[in-house]
């Protein structure tokens, strides 16, 4: 029964917290410097999603030296910025994982 | 890509919560224990996150507090999103914000300004709606083949994988750079700060700031330059 009620309650608050800014709609106005700002939520966020999984328990360390899954993404990276397709970032950055860790990394 | 559909976290975690573990003979109710929190959330993250904590035996309220703030990183799209639907009909504006996971924010945010208010609500409904039930569908899909993958496949590489595609795509100029390192950073410094996601956001919010310190000083400089020129 708790696990439902934590559920339910993180689902009416995460609702909430999405619902906020667009359910008040032309009832706010946002000031300029902070819609500017708002235009670079996606690489903010984006990039606090994937570089702590990315580097792991070693943090910075592991930009210094590189283990399989930072390599791998570097390559991944490289893909996504010369394909800008999706599929094939996740191929070729398994994959190279995959390489790297059959060969010891 | 649907990541529940590969991630034996979710499942096997949740063999060691207390409801599914009293049901963890009967797959039939798993599917749907975790079918319906996923209805409930829609935050694949955050029920990740909630299940760790009921899983090294932290309080249900922790476990709340851990989903808020896993999810706390939508009031940014929710904030970026408000001007295009501040015109939209309100069944739209209350209902829509359900659906605005990390995936659709990522494909309606690079949307042009000149999109019709009808254009926007139906794309952005269709994408949601999609999302919704191939997400949904991979999760049930995930309960019961998820332990079946060995965790030497490093599925859970996948995650970060997708988000690094979105990330390079959304990076179109210097003070995008900016945010995304400045973030990246303070997220990483903050990884282990509990409850989850709290690092994450402070990473989001600091990112944001950085581009927004950065246009001031900017601004600042150019009035310098003009009024240090003679008249």
């Amino acid at each position: 029964m708790t696990v439902w009620l934590v559920f339910i309650l993180g689902g009416i608050g995460t609702y909430l917290i999405r619902a906020s800014f667009i359910a008040l709609g032309a009832r706010v106005e946002l000031p300029s410097w902070c819609r500017r700002a708002l235009k670079y939520v996606a690489p903010a966020v984006f990039a606090a999603i994937v570089l702590p999984p990315v580097v792991g328990d070693d943090g910075l360390g592991a930009l210094e030296v590189p283990d399989a899954r930072v390599l791998a993404a570097a390559v991944a990276a490289l893909v996504a910025y010369r394909t800008k397709n999706i599929t094939s970032v996740l191929v070729v950055g398994m994959v190279t994982l995959w390489l790297l860790q059959w060969v010891g990394l | 890509m649907p990541w529940p559909l590969w991630s034996q976290n979710l499942p096997v975690k949740a063999r060691s919560v207390p409801f599914s573990r009293r049901t963890w003979n009967c797959s039939s109710s798993r599917i749907s224990f975790h079918s319906a929190s996923t209805l409930i959330v829609f935050g694949g993250a955050s029920q990740l996150a909630a299940v760790i904590v009921l899983d090294a035996g932290g309080s249900a309220l922790f476990a709340v507090v851990t989903i808020w703030a896993v999810n706390a990183r939508h009031v940014m799209y929710s904030a970026a999103l408000q001007p295009r639907f501040r015109d939209a009909p309100r069944w739209f504006r209350l209902l829509g914000p359900y659906l605005l996971v990390d995936q659709l924010f990522a494909i309606t945010e690079p949307r042009p300004d000149s999109d019709p208010v009808d254009y926007r609500i139906s794309h952005f409904l269709a994408a949601g709606l999609a999302w919704l039930a191939l997400w949904s569908g991979s999760v049930a899909i995930g309960v019961v083949v998820g332990q079946a993958v060995p965790e030497s496949w490093s599925l859970d590489f996948a995650v970060p994988l997708l988000f690094l595609a979105l990330l390079i795509n959304a990076l179109r100029d210097k003070p995008g750079l900016l945010a995304a390192v400045v973030s990246g950073v303070v997220a990483v410094l903050g990884r282990e700060v509990e409850p989850a996601g709290v690092g994450l956001l402070g990473g989001a919010v600091c990112g944001m700031a950085a581009v927004a310190l950065a246009d001031l000083a900017k601004g600042r400089r150019a009035a310098d330059g003009r009024s240090g020129r003679p008249a």
